[in-house]
């Protein structure tokens, strides 16, 4: 049973492996079917960890350190249920894409890879095989989106490239370090070797390596300028996976990582990326409202919602860790809505040019109604997930008075409200574009279906957040103490 | 009350369907279920006016202990009953105006029944988040309706800015109220209004009031929020009728009132608002006076109106406060049938400009009736309600605490000017010589019905005042001062004063009306304000705050590379400058007794490095590189990693020559850059390397083995079968590792040939990748690649094997099978594509393998990757086991992938030559 | 030796870094592989550095004669050098067929 806690990983490992020994005519299925089974799993185990509480798994039959081992918290539990989800959802709209050109024949083998990595990433105690993990979805993702032909594209992906290598070498360097100070690569007993130590600088400056090339990978301000330049480059199913994921693993890391490990580096870590939440909320908001293309808009709006996050890693409260947990959730499913709704205006209408389109709302009703939802919940308009996600931010700042970023993420909140407005008034209102292509009912149905889905799940999310509110609250006081995490992994070791 | 909101949602959601089976007709049907809902308010009349109140809680919020809970107070009660009158009068009156459009009828149905849900939630709520819930839905739902007829780009610019002020408003509310519910320890309302005194003595209070003050500012139009307001009248008659002149707007007013038992009776509630209310009070009906535009005009006397009440509620006194209260009801009354009735007439008409109307009495005389019921209450005379109601206002403000004189003046002002804009809606349509427009048919009963009812009431109220308005205000007020009232409407000071202010106030409107277009001339810098006024400053912030996005975007994203790796570098060189300045007691400086091997490799692999930089040609700085790489490899061979260096040196050579490959046509151009920049440039490189140095000073451990690598080194006989302990910790006891490495080698697989795909495929025809390539003619080579190539295969499998004990393993394996591989095809040729579709299949092979191998443990009913064996052993290889099985789907993944990638590369430079 | 180490990393690190600060995209790949063949110098430097024997068992014997140098790390710097080496492949082929030669073309792919 607790092989349960690997099976994401290899469930994704082996769809990537079947896909590449079958021709093109298999793969649609072994993509869906693949995505269908991942997401199965993802779903068990999330639903066997919120029943019985942490669990975990050695592998290769030795205890940890000396081999590796994964464990699943609700932390971890729930955003291995997020990557599930959000394979299922994108594998339509990655399938459509894929049949029409015909060369990328690999896509389905680097989705699963991609997959693969990030369920690593989440369930891994082994800093090096964080690093493993990290690589394996970097790669995974750089090839996806360079996959298409085109140079603008390849600069794009250049400029993606270079600054996430350098953030893997970083981290590398970190964990080289951190072996080199506590003799041990597995997180928990790193920690507890840290706090054995004492506070030194060494540790701090180790500590602050951590911090920056997690900071890198999660895009964060001052190092944030790749994202957008380089989700652009990708068609919108991509766009979907990568922004719900990607970044969201660079946080993940941060969190595990000084919770488990580095708490004590919170005394000047905190403050410093209060400063950093903030500044990134505000640029990136901004640089959204410049936009003029529902894609690039979108992007810059990932930027700016990771900020959000950050005040509830930085702030390290009960609440704020809740509300880490809570938004990554609902932040995910409402921007991949948006950003697959955008692939399928693009499908549709040729374009994503704001001025070039309008009157959706009158010539695709269903996607406009779908559109409106995702785009409410992420302004965080309630009854939908984005207003308790956003309640629970300010609610954070509020009990550790953190009176500036409470108004920044207020101020923020009202910008984002604003370039959800903009789309809205200038694609989905006013007169029709007249662009609209004609389409099977068929395929239009599976265009909106994962649209519909990830909609809908904003709105449960939503009405119901109180058992989600439950679980994020029950992720918050595992994180802060991590004994229930330690001792899993003593209780399962072979 | 949930019945009642149900009733209302469940209304939305038919409203669609019924209008596209009735058309129009169902526009009176869904007016049906607003009156069901009056019903029950009515019959729940009896029980709040005796001041049995009832809480009723619907659901538990997940966070704060917050609820969804209801009670229906007097206040709540007075408003509920507005919106429901109205809505219903509204609903009948759309079926009328919307009758050739059941599209847009059925989206406004639907709308307003959500819009009057939320309203009424907000207005029933007990909890502060209940109240925000219903407070953003109906700024959401305001803007839907607005933009209802959304082709019109006017509509959509103004749904905009509604949303935008509202929507800041907003957010500014749940900041007020969070911090309200943290003073007062709860969000239950009917708590909250005993705890006015804590609330009022805490230091945050003001913000409190600042926030919660500036929320209700945006909603109901205060200066200098008020710009959004006009815009809404962008929106069709109905709506404007419903939201913008009897509730939506009304939404700040009864927050202020709702909590001023909390907030109120401090001097700076006052001040606020007595201020905010009067600016706006003279703006409002300065710029109605001005207006041509009837409908604009009705919309800046609600201003005006809007105005008047921020200000009674700012005066803060019982006679204030009961004004407020009436006026509110006299208000929507007669503003609602007013909005109808213009519309009504640019439907007949095809125009609501006053200066083109006229004559119409003849035309349209019920609407007259309706029209001059309403005007008579705007201005105040007998007995419409409105009478009552304009005494009380003067009486609260010759009351008021505070500059009584001033107040009523400026409310006089105010109020000449507003009955002359009664007059020009009144009277002037009907009785002015001119020449009416052309008359279209219209549905005229469901579109005057509404007015004439509002209008009516509005008399019967006056009327009858004192069985029927009076009992609700009474537990109106109550709620609002939270003690028991009764309120009489008789005066309390000076009535005869209080007569003749609105004797004179009527005098003044007449001469007003008369004199209009001369004193709009005195007053023509008026309207330059308007240009200069807050609606520019809210476009010309909305430009600002877009311009500094794009400027902040294009900064950050359109830079070159070098700017995406300048931050990272320079943060890690504060990393570095935080060690310098901690202090030297950690640090492991070097000591002087070095062996000279190692010193002199030290020294190659700096030079090396040095001379990438200094490199002024391609090659140089690739041999510069080379050389570094060669030297860390033989360092790692001579401090006791055997294993590391071969892989280090095999890698280093594939990547020289791969950069041959691909770089070596282009020379390095100088580098053109100004001195600065260089220096800028030395001075990053010397603080990030310091900071690894300092690291490395500060971590590197002192000698003794890590507890961890010892038990490494002492399980890897016993239980790992393997003599080489670093290529047992790669496939067995850290396999998991291995397996990620992998599979990172068939993804660097894919992606080359998806590069070099795209190429081939557009520069070879089918004919050539299919032959038999043949790459160098020589017979030499052949002969000796005859026996070299078995040996290296030969070779390769042994390092396998053996790799478990002696230094090699599955990637040495590979390579140098791999190599073997590639001299077979110099010499003898190979099939192009075949070549390459055959290395696929080889990596994927591999791929499963290593899964395999992982699987077998699990299978065999211990943990994934655990290493399962035969007993006994082979002779020359030892046991045999999985992690063999491993490190062979290592070899095949190395080789697939080293053969596919060159393959490719030598393809396209076939291709090319 | 791993303080020395210490030094030639940090050589190598600021090598990497000026390198990888030009313009030229020729410079920035050798920076980049430069700065890896760093970091996994740096990682190595974490065995001590102080032994040249390895890790390796003789036949006949239960567990490597003492003193030798950390097989960990040396483990850690095999893959890292292996996925090292993969993403480099990838880099350099994906740059070359990118296209454009010096700044000002790169400058002018850029603005798109």
């Amino acid at each position: 049973m607790s092989v349960l806690v690997i099976s994401p990983l290899l469930v994704a490992l082996l769809a990537g492996t079947v896909a590449l020994l079958f021709n093109q005519r298999a793969q649609k299925s072994i993509f869906f079917g693949g995505a269908f089974i991942h997401f199965v799993v993802c779903v068990a185990l999330f639903l066997w960890i919120f029943r019985d509480g942490v669990q975990a798994y050695h592998l290769g039959g030795w205890a940890a350190p000396l081999g590796i081992a994964f464990a699943a918290d609700s932390f971890s539990a729930v955003l291995v249920l997020l990557t599930g989800l959000l394979g299922l959802a994108v594998a339509p709209q990655a399938i459509q894409s894929r049949s029409k050109e015909p060369s990328n024949a690999a896509t389905p083998s680097l989705f699963f890879f991609l997959l693969a990595g990030v369920d690593a990433a989440f369930l891994t105690t082994d800093l090096f095989h964080l690093y493993v993990a990290f690589e394996l979805l970097l790669f995974s993702s750089f090839v996806l989106l360079v996959g298409k032909a085109g140079s603008k594209e390849r600069v794009a992906s250049v400029r993606y490239l270079l600054p996430s290598v350098l953030s893997s070498m970083l981290l590398l360097a970190a964990v080289g370090l951190t072996y080199g100070i506590t003799g041990t690569l597995f997180m928990p007993e790193v920690g507890i070797r840290i706090s054995e130590l004492g506070p030194s600088t060494a540790i701090s400056a180790v500590a602050g390596l951590f911090a920056l090339a997690f900071s890198l990978k999660a895009a964060l301000f001052p190092v944030f300028a790749w994202l957008p330049a380089s989700y652009l480059a990708a068609n919108s199913a991509m766009a979907a996976l990568f922004s719900g994921l990607l970044t969201k693993v660079g946080v993940y890391a941060l969190v595990r990582v000084f919770t488990l490990i580095f708490p004590e580096e919170m005394s000047w870590l905190g403050p410093l990326m209060l400063f950093v939440a903030a500044a990134t909320m505000i640029v990136g908001v901004l640089g959204a409202l410049a936009q003029w293309e529902m894609q690039r808009l979108l992007t810059f709006h990932v930027v700016s919602q990771v900020g959000y996050l950050i005040v509830g890693f930085a702030l390290g409260t009960a609440t704020a860790l809740a509300s880490l947990v809570f938004y990554i959730f609902h932040n995910s499913v409402a921007k991949a809505c948006l950003l697959l709704a955008t692939g399928v205006v693009r499908v549709r209408y040729g374009t994503d040019r704001l001025r070039d389109l309008g009157g959706i709302v009158k010539s695709d009703p269903w996607l406009a109604g779908l559109f409106l939802v995702a785009a409410l919940a992420l302004a965080g308009i309630p009854p939908l997930s984005g207003f308790w996600a956003k309640l629970l931010v300010l609610q954070a700042s509020l009990e550790s008075e953190a009176w500036i970023i409470l108004a920044v993420a207020a101020s923020v909140g009202i910008l984002t409200l604003t370039s959800m407005a903009k789309i809205w008034t200038t694609a989905f209102w006013g007169e029709e574009s007249g662009l609209k292509r004609e389409s099977s009912l068929a395929s239009r149905f599976i265009e909106l279906a994962p649209v519909a889905l990830l909609a809908l799940i904003t709105i449960l999310l939503g009405c119901f957040a109180a058992p989600a509110i439950d679980i994020s609250l029950r992720a918050a006081s595992e994180l802060l103490d991590p004994t229930a995490y330690i001792d899993a992994l003593r209780r399962s070791i072979p | 009350m949930t019945i009642i909101l149900a009733i209302l949602l469940a209304s939305a959601v038919l409203a669609a369907p019924v209008i596209h089976r009735l058309k129009a007709f169902g526009a009176t049907i869904l007016a049906i279920p607003m009156m069901v809902v009056v019903g029950f308010l009515l019959n729940e009349m009896p029980d709040v006016l005796a001041g049995k109140i009832e809480r009723e809680v619907f659901a538990n919020l997940p966070l704060l202990s917050a609820e969804i809970a209801f009670r229906l107070d007097g206040l709540g009660l007075l408003f509920s009953l507005l919106v429901c009158v109205i809505g219903a009068l509204v609903l009948i009156y759309a079926g009328g105006y919307f009758s050739d459009k059941p599209s847009v009828l059925a989206r406004f149905s639907s709308f307003a029944y959500l819009f009057a849900a939320a309203m009424i939630g907000l207005v029933v709520a007990d909890d502060l988040l209940t109240l925000f819930i219903s407070w953003e839905l109906t700024s959401v739902c305001s803007f839907l309706l607005i933009g209802l007829k959304h082709d019109d780009s006017n509509a959509r610019s103004g749904a905009m800015r509604a949303l935008l002020v509202t929507g800041a408003g907003g957010v500014a509310l749940l900041v007020g109220l969070l911090l309200l519910a943290d003073i007062a320890g709860t969000t239950s309302i009917s708590t909250l209004l005993e705890r006015g005194d804590d609330v009022r003595s805490s230091s945050a209070y003001l913000f409190v009031l600042g926030l919660i003050a500036f929320a209700a500012f945006t909603k109901s139009a205060q200066a200098p929020f008020h710009y959004w307001l006009p815009g809404a009248m962008a929106a069709p008659g109905p709506i404007s009728a419903f939201l913008h002149s009897a509730t939506l707007v009304k939404a700040g007013v009864f927050l202020l009132a709702r909590l001023h038992p909390v907030l109120g009776f401090r001097p700076e509630w006052n001040v606020l608002l007595g201020h905010v209310g009067a600016i706006t009070l003279i703006v409002g009906a300065t710029l109605a006076f001005a207006q041509n535009d009837l409908k604009r005009m009705l919309a800046y006397t609600t201003l005006a109106g809007l105005g008047t009440l921020v200000l009674l509620l700012g005066i803060g006194t019982e006679p204030a406060l009961k004004a407020a209260l009436l006026f509110v009801t006299v208000h929507a009354l007669y503003k609602a049938s007013l909005f109808l009735i213009v519309g009504y007439l640019e439907k007949r008409t095809g125009t609501r400009d006053v200066t083109q109307l006229g004559g119409l009495l003849s035309r349209t005389p019920i609407a007259f009736v309706a029209a001059i019921l309403a005007a008579l209450s705007m201005s105040g005379l007998p007995p419409l309600l409105g009478a009552i109601s304009k005494e009380l206002v003067y009486e609260a403000k010759l009351g008021a605490p505070e500059a009584p004189i001033l107040l009523t003046i400026v409310g006089s002002l105010g109020n000449a000017l507003v009955i002359c804009c009664a007059i020009m809606v009144g009277l002037s349509p009907f009785f002015r010589r001119h020449k009416p427009p052309q008359l279209r048919q219209v549905p005229a009963v469901r579109l005057l019905l509404g007015p004439l009812i509002l209008a009516a009431l509005g008399m019967l109220l006056g009327i009858l005042h004192d069985t029927t308005a009076a009992p609700i205000l009474d537990a109106a007020l109550t709620s609002v001062v939270s003690e028991p009232v009764t309120v009489e409407f008789t005066l309390d000071a000076s009535p005869q004063l209080v007569s003749w202010l609105g004797k004179l106030t009527i005098l003044a409107g007449l001469l007003a009306f008369a004199f209009r277009l001369k004193l709009l001339q005195l007053l023509a810098p008026v309207k330059v304000l308007d240009r200069l006024g807050p609606t520019a400053l809210h476009d010309y912030a909305l430009n600002g705050i877009l311009g500094t996005g794009s400027f902040l975007s294009n900064i950050f994203s359109r830079d070159g590379i070098r700017q995406s790796l300048i931050w990272p570098l320079l943060l890690v060189s504060a990393i570095g400058a935080v060690l310098l300045m901690s202090g030297t007691e950690n640090w492991n400086f070097p000591e002087l007794d070095l062996n000279p091997l190692r010193a002199l490799l030290l020294l190659l692999v700096v030079a090396g490095a040095l001379g990438t930089v200094c490199a002024k040609s391609t090659y140089t700085a690739v041999t510069a590189l080379g050389i570094t790489g060669f030297g860390v490899g033989m360092l790692f061979l001579v401090l006791g990693g055997p294993d590391l260096a071969k892989t280090q040196v095999a890698v280093e050579t594939l990547a020289v020559l791969l950069l041959l490959l691909v770089l070596g046509r282009k020379p390095i151009q100088p580098e053109a850059s100004r001195l600065p920049m260089r220096i800028g440039r030395i001075l990053i490189a010397v603080t990030v390397g310091m900071t690894f140095t300092l690291l490395i000073w500060s971590a590197a451990p002192d000698g003794n083995l890590s507890q961890l690598a010892s038990e490494l080194a002492q399980k890897s006989v016993p239980e790992g079968y393997g003599r080489n302990v670093v290529n047992v910790t790669l496939v067995d006891f850290r396999a998991l590792d291995t397996m990620g490495e992998v599979f990172v080698l068939a993804i660097a697989a894919i992606g080359v040939t998806l590069l070099l795909g795209g190429v081939t495929k557009k520069n070879s025809d089918s004919s050539s990748s299919a032959s038999q390539k043949t790459l160098i003619r020589s017979p030499i080579l052949r002969a000796a690649a005859r026996t070299i190539v078995p040996l290296l295969g030969l070779i390769s499998l042994v390092l396998l094997v053996r790799g478990h004990h002696e230094p090699g393993g599955g990637f040495v394996g590979g390579l140098v099978a791999s190599a073997a591989v590639l001299l077979h095809s110099f010499a003898f040729g190979y099939k192009g594509a075949g070549a390459r579709i055959i290395s696929g299949k080889i990596i994927a092979i591999g791929l499963a393998v290593v899964l395999t191998s992982g699987a077998i443990g699990l299978l065999a009913g211990g943990t994934f990757l655990e290493g399962m064996w035969l007993s006994g052993k082979v002779p020359a290889v030892g046991k045999l086991g999985t992690p063999l099985l491993f490190d062979a789907g290592v070899y095949l993944v190395v080789l697939g992938v080293s053969t596919k990638v060159l393959f490719g590369l030598l393809e396209r430079e076939g291709d090319l030559s | 030796m791993s303080d020395w180490l210490g030094i030639g990393v940090g050589v190598l690190a600021a090598c990497a870094t000026y390198l990888l600060l030009c313009k030229n995209p020729s410079r920035r790949a050798v920076g980049i592989i430069l700065f890896g063949i760093a970091i996994n110098l740096l990682v190595f430097a974490m065995t001590g550095a102080e032994h040249s024997r390895a890790p390796l068992v003789a036949p006949g014997q239960e567990v490597p004669r003492a003193p030798f140098t950390d097989p960990l790390p040396q483990a850690l710097v095999l893959t890292a050098i292996v996925i090292g080496f993969a993403l480099q492949a990838f880099a350099l082929v994906l740059i070359t067929l990118t296209g454009p030669v010096d700044d000002a073309e790169q400058e002018a792919g850029e603005e798109q």
